[in-house]
């Protein structure tokens, strides 16, 4: 029999329930508004939802991730345009020694002519080795190895190509000192006519993939794929074993290596004119790659641009599952202060609340 | 009525004021002691007309019942909780960053760099690295599970001889409150005894009581068992030491009959017993199997040539050389990162670009990329997932593994709602237990002024009659 | 009429008065003795007739009484032993000279060899307690009593011989599945064996129950049962067989103990949509256990108290009364004998018609009041006083009538 419903600890344990349950909720209401504004445990909000959000995560590093790739497949065309350029630079620079040295067949000039020429084609062949971090750009698949073979390197392939091609046509057709085959090459005796043949079957051999790789590349002919966004996969880099490379190699190397030489002035003619003709084809080969990777590079633009708004619109739903509403927040603390705060002083009320201190 | 009997009277409330200041601090005493009903010193009349003061015990049965069910329901509900937090924590953080859905996503992502430029070394480490955290990932939370398993049963022994010894020690008070209510002696401190021992026993497992003659009670689990009929019944169980995925836990027996474990995460478990045997028989092992299908899935997807490829598995001491055709237990414990891509152990990582049981790459090119590209495309595609694991049958790896998070997660917050609901119910019937039958000091001390009155007006009768008395021996004086 | 008579009036006021003072004597000095009845006075005159004018002073008789039928206050004891009576009647005890008196001082104590003895030495007499009959009581005789005595409280043991078990069986149960409870039994030395109960359904509303019991150290159950019971409900799941709803255990026996057949009531079985077996039951029974106290009931039956919280009835308290208690002679000690008017003593037990109950842990107190003994005695002095002024008169008279003769 109990003449009173309330006791000592029920009403103590009323208020220390309320107290540690309010001090909890603001410790976590703090939490949430002060740190990233994701809900103090959003395992539980979310509970099975949760697979969602992680799907969603993932395709946000993957988008992330494509972008990131984006950028390094942009820079890798970067630097092959650049390389674009200045191949094209150095066969532009190539056309204008040559007409400068046309008319002049003096052997200083001829000498100066070549000097020029060696210039250019090493700049050229320092723009086809391009390399983007460790790859080399314009190697194809085969991008561990340098693409386009160096003419001037001692012992080089292509020279000893070129000079026994060369010294067989010489001795072949007898243009030496004494006319057999077996006597000093004389190139003042090369007709324009055996000349043309000879650049003939020289370009033919140019334009054969057996020799050209043999001899100039190391290229794959299949080209760089990269993947820009989740459908769409581009051509991200060209090869030295295209159209232009091999044109302005044939035409330098002639140049470079018939020009130079004490040639009757119609062979000489004859020869400029495919060098020439050569080196100007070359530029608008080169320019064809560039268009080939500008197109690429305006289609990363695009997926970025795509990537970019799917970025947005899967952060806004990812916020919108894991995030507080801060305002709610923030009023939720405030409610939470006043309870505690009530609470405590309901506390000191209720212990000076007892029948002893009236006694 | 004569003098005499005034003054005897008056003796007798002397007796009656100290009995029940006695008990109004032992009240008081116990003001703070929640296993304490309050005492009542009662005033009674007799047939032959004395008052003698009898102390009586406030019960309330009903809210009694109550609490204990709330306790076994709030304890069944922490311990699982407590067993799910600690499942959640083996995944990481809030972002989930040690979960295998988490690297798997990372090995993707990895996959597909590498997959871009298939001729960098370093992007196939990187791919290897993510890759042996997978295997390191699965290799962890699959101990880490087992780990919890043989806790859990390590705990079910700990209740289990508890159980016992509260059951035991019921024994003594239940035979006290008995031989008092028969005999008509004092039961109260017993019965304040043998309450403590319900709300111990509860929150082991649920009981229901059935009050017999004599105040004597059986207690029959919420499961109909009997677990206390005139003597304790035997509470039997035999503890296995270490845990693999495979290994079955022993079930605990009460007088013979099996103890269900709990089901859901709002869990039907009453006391902490039913639910360690939820988490060590249902959800770890549950768990387990989603964990064992994401490893088949990952060693199914890089197989190459029919055979293990990037991910292999341990099959007893030795690598194995096949692929799991459906769900093999304890497989995300075996599963490892193939040694032939480790160049740790004298692999070469290019070999997932090239082929590890056989050489794709023919043409030795360095950004080969026709397998990566299978390998990408497997992860788009749906694969077939066990029922067992209780999530999506037919669905990506990837989104297995997050869903797999998904199933964890979607029990823990069943768990904490429901824990939140119980721990308020809990809250509310100690409340109103504490509210009927725990001690007000106020209303004691009120009560002691009334005592001090009445004592009071006693010695003031007790002086009276002295005094008549004198005056009546002057006169023969 | 003469002086002489006037003094001897006076001598006899005076020895009235004097018995009167004796009996104040006596109650002030027993005002605190268990069970005291106060003694009265009562004073008759004694006039002798007178003739014409003379007048002959006559006396004062004086008749003592006692106050027996009075009952006393009572004081509250902490010794189960301490025994009143609540209403008429008289204790029957014995004295050592081996005769039966009657008394309301009921402060008995145990004694070494188990009897119960008041303060005077006297010991509490009844009846060997029978459930079945009542000890032929005799009238105007204490035949049939013998001393109650509380000795020969060894252990004792309560063999099982009945118990209830009524259970809630859930409908949802499938066919053949078995479902299992437990009860307490004891056997005839008082040993537990736990009986388990299985629940076996075996079709619609059909159970089939069995019980075993499972040996210490053994696996192999024993059956307890000579055949399964069948119960068998109706569609509002209340238990229409077995009819009567009961089941008889087999007689087992364990060494050199025996478990009886026990009658299990199953009455109150149903089966309903609960989820789980409720099971409410018990065997009745009780395991060895020893004396701890004793108790008296009010209907004066002396019982033990064992450790398990049964009581095993030993005797009963035989109260006895007379037509006119007040005309019981007493004697030293408390203690009353029948006199010629008090008439034939009755026998009876404590409630029945004409006495009171027995109420343990409480005294008698002595039915004195000190106030009213003091008035009295002031008085009785007083009129001393007087009668002897009476006398000294006479006296004085006497000498005046000497004196004329000179």
């Amino acid at each position: 029999m109990k003449t009173s419903f309330v006791s000592n600890l029920s009403s103590q344990l009323t208020l220390q329930r309320a107290i540690t349950q309010a001090q909890k909720e603001l410790q976590q209401r703090t939490a949430e508004a002060s740190g990233d504004g994701r809900h103090w445990d959003v395992g539980v909000v979310l509970g099975a939802k949760t697979s969602r959000s992680l799907n969603m995560h993932r395709d946000l590093d993957r988008l992330t991730s494509l972008l990131s790739t984006n950028s390094l497949t942009e820079t890798r065309l970067g630097a092959s345009q650049a390389a674009l350029d200045l191949m094209a630079g150095s066969a532009e620079n190539v056309m204008s020694k040559l007409t400068l040295f046309k008319d002049s067949p003096a052997a200083d000039d001829r000498n100066k002519m070549k000097d020029e020429l060696k210039n250019a084609l090493q700049v050229f062949t320092g723009a086809a080795n391009t390399t983007q971090s460790g790859e080399y750009v314009f190697a194809g698949v085969n991008s561990d190895v340098e693409p386009f073979k160096d003419y001037l390197a001692a012992g080089s392939p292509a020279k000893v190509a070129f000079d026994t091609a060369f010294n067989d046509f010489m001795t072949s057709n007898g243009f030496t000192n004494d006319g057999t085959a077996t006597g000093t090459p004389d190139p003042s005796k090369i007709t324009p006519e055996a000349m043309q043949d000879f650049l003939t079957d020289l370009e033919a051999s140019f334009n054969d993939d057996d020799y050209w790789k043999a001899n100039w590349s190391n290229a794959s002919d299949e080209t760089m794929v990269s993947r820009i966004s989740t459908g769409e996969q581009v051509q991200s880099s060209t090869t030295v074993n295209t159209e232009g490379v091999r044109k302005f190699a044939f035409g330098a190397v002639v140049a470079y290596e018939l020009l130079a030489l004490d040639l009757g002035t119609d062979t000489r003619n004859a020869t400029f004119d495919v060098a020439y003709n050569s080196i100007a084809n070359s530029v608008t080969g080169v320019n064809g790659e560039k268009t080939k990777l500008g197109i690429s590079q305006e289609r990363i633009k695009k997926a970025n641009d795509s990537l970019n708004a799917q970025k947005d619109i899967l952060t806004t739903v990812i916020v919108s599952l894991e995030r507080v509403d801060l305002t709610e927040v923030s009023a939720q603390v405030k409610t939470l202060e006043s309870q505690l705060e009530l609470a405590f002083t309901l506390t000191a009320r209720m212990q000076s609340l007892s029948l002893l201190n009236y006694l | 009525m004569s003098l005499s009997d005034a003054m005897k009277i008056a003796q007798a409330n002397f007796a009656n004021t100290a009995l029940q200041t006695a008990v109004v601090s032992k009240n008081m005493t116990n003001a703070s002691n929640p296993n304490y009903s309050r005492r009542e010193a009662v005033l009674v009349s007799t047939s032959y007309g004395a008052t003698i003061a009898t102390t009586q015990r406030v019960q309330n049965d009903a809210l009694l019942k109550q609490n204990l069910v709330s306790i076994s329901k709030s304890v069944g509900q922490d311990t699982l909780l407590t067993g799910l937090e600690r499942m959640k924590t083996m995944l990481g953080g809030s972002a989930y960053e040690l979960s295998p859905s988490t690297y798997l996503s990372e090995l993707w992502n990895d996959l597909q760099t590498f997959a871009d430029t298939p001729s960098d070394l370093s992007l196939a480490q990187s791919v290897i690295t993510s890759a042996t955290d997978v295997a390191n990932s699965l290799n962890t939370i699959s101990g880490s599970l087992q780990k919890l398993r043989s806790e859990a049963d390590a705990d079910i022994a700990a209740s289990v001889s508890e159980l016992n010894r509260l059951l035991s020690e019921f024994k003594t008070y239940n035979d006290q409150v008995k031989l008092a209510t028969a005999t008509g002696g004092d039961a109260n401190d017993a019965l304040d005894q043998r309450d403590k021992l319900l709300g111990q026993i509860s929150s082991i497992i649920g009981v229901s009581t059935v009050v017999r003659a004599n105040n004597d009670i059986a207690l029959y689990t919420t499961n109909g068992t009997v677990l206390f009929e005139t003597l304790p019944r035997t509470v039997t169980f035999e503890p296995t030491r270490s845990y693999t995925a495979g290994t079955v836990g022993k079930a605990v027996f009460i007088d013979g009959v099996e103890v269900p474990a709990g089901t859901g995460g709002n869990t039907s478990a009453s006391g902490s017993l039913p639910a360690l045997l939820q988490l060590r028989d249902d959800i770890a092992p549950r768990y387990q199997a989603q964990l064992d299908e994401t490893a088949r899935g990952l060693i199914t997807l890089f197989q190459e040539s029919g055979q293990p490829g990037l991910f292999t598995w341990m099959d007893g001491g030795t690598q194995a050389t096949n692929v799991p055709g459906g769900l093999t237990t304890g497989l995300a414990a075996a599963i490892r990162v193939n040694p032939a891509v480790l160049s740790s152990q004298g692999g070469d990582p290019m070999k997932l670009r090239d082929g590890i049981n056989a050489n794709q790459n023919t043409g030795n090119e360095a950004s080969f990329s026709v397998l990566l590209d299978g390998y990408l495309k497997g992860f788009d595609a749906n694969m077939t997932f066990d029922p067992a694991a209780g999530i999506d049958e037919s669905t990506t790896l990837l989104e297995f593994s997050t869903a797999s998070v998904g199933w964890l997660e979607q029990q823990r917050s069943a768990a904490t709602t429901a824990r939140d609901d119980k721990a308020a119910l809990l809250s509310r019937t100690q409340n109103a237990l504490y509210s009927a039958s725990a001690v007000s000091v106020d209303e004691e001390l009120a009560l002691l002024l009334d005592l001090e009155q009445s004592y009071k007006a006693s010695a003031k009768l007790v002086a009276a009659i002295d005094e008549m008395m004198t005056a009546l021996m002057n006169m023969t004086g | 009429m003469s002086l002489y008579g006037t003094m001897r009036t006076g001598v006899s006021g005076m020895n009235a008065q004097a018995n009167r003072l004796g009996t104040v004597a006596d109650n002030i000095a027993n005002a605190n003795t268990t069970g005291y009845k106060r003694a009265d006075t009562q004073f008759s005159s004694f006039i002798l007739p007178g003739t014409g004018g003379a007048y002959n002073s006559g006396g004062v008789n004086t008749n003592v009484r006692y106050s027996i039928s009075q009952q006393g206050t009572f004081t509250p004891t902490t010794s189960s032993t301490d025994l009143a009576i609540d209403g008429g009647g008289f204790f029957i005890v014995q004295g050592s000279d081996g005769v039966e008196y009657l008394t309301r001082a009921g402060a008995f104590q145990k004694m070494s060899d188990g009897t119960l003895r008041n303060a005077a030495g006297y010991t509490l007499m009844g009846y060997p307690y029978s459930s079945s009959q009542d000890p032929t009581i005799v009238i105007n005789g204490f035949d049939g009593l013998s001393p109650i005595n509380m000795s020969g409280g060894g252990q004792v043991v309560t063999p099982s011989s009945s118990g209830y078990l009524q259970v809630d069986l859930p409908n949802t149960t499938a066919d053949g599945e078995t479902l299992s409870t437990s009860l307490v039994a004891y056997d005839s030395q008082g040993a537990s064996r736990k009986l388990d109960f299985h629940y076996t359904k075996t079709g619609d509303n059909l159970w089939e129950v069995t019980v075993t019991y499972t040996p210490p150290g053994s696996t192999t159950p024993v059956n307890m049962l000579a055949a399964p019971v069948e119960m068998e409900f109706n569609t509002s799941g209340q238990l229409i067989a077995p009819n009567p709803a009961q089941l008889v255990t087999e007689q087992e026996a364990f060494g050199g103990a025996v478990l009886a057949p026990l009658t299990i009531d199953l009455s109150g079985s149903t089966q309903v949509g609960v989820t789980a077996l409720g099971a409410d039951g018990s065997i009745n029974g009780s395991g060895p256990s020893e004396v701890i106290d004793y108790q008296v009931s009010s209907d004066g039956i002396v019982s033990l108290k064992y450790a398990n919280g049964d009581l095993i009835p030993k005797f009963r308290i035989a109260l006895a009364n007379v037509q006119s208690p007040d005309m019981l002679s007493p004697l030293p000690g408390n203690v009353y004998s029948q006199s010629n008017d008090s008439g034939v003593i009755v026998m009876g037990y404590p409630g029945n018609s004409g006495l009171g109950g027995i109420v343990s842990n409480v005294l008698e107190d002595s039915n004195v009041d000190i106030a009213t003994e003091l008035t009295g005695m002031i008085e009785a002095q007083r009129n001393y006083t007087a009668n002897s002024k009476v006398f000294q008169t006479g006296s004085e008279l006497m000498d005046v009538l000497v004196n004329l003769k000179r």
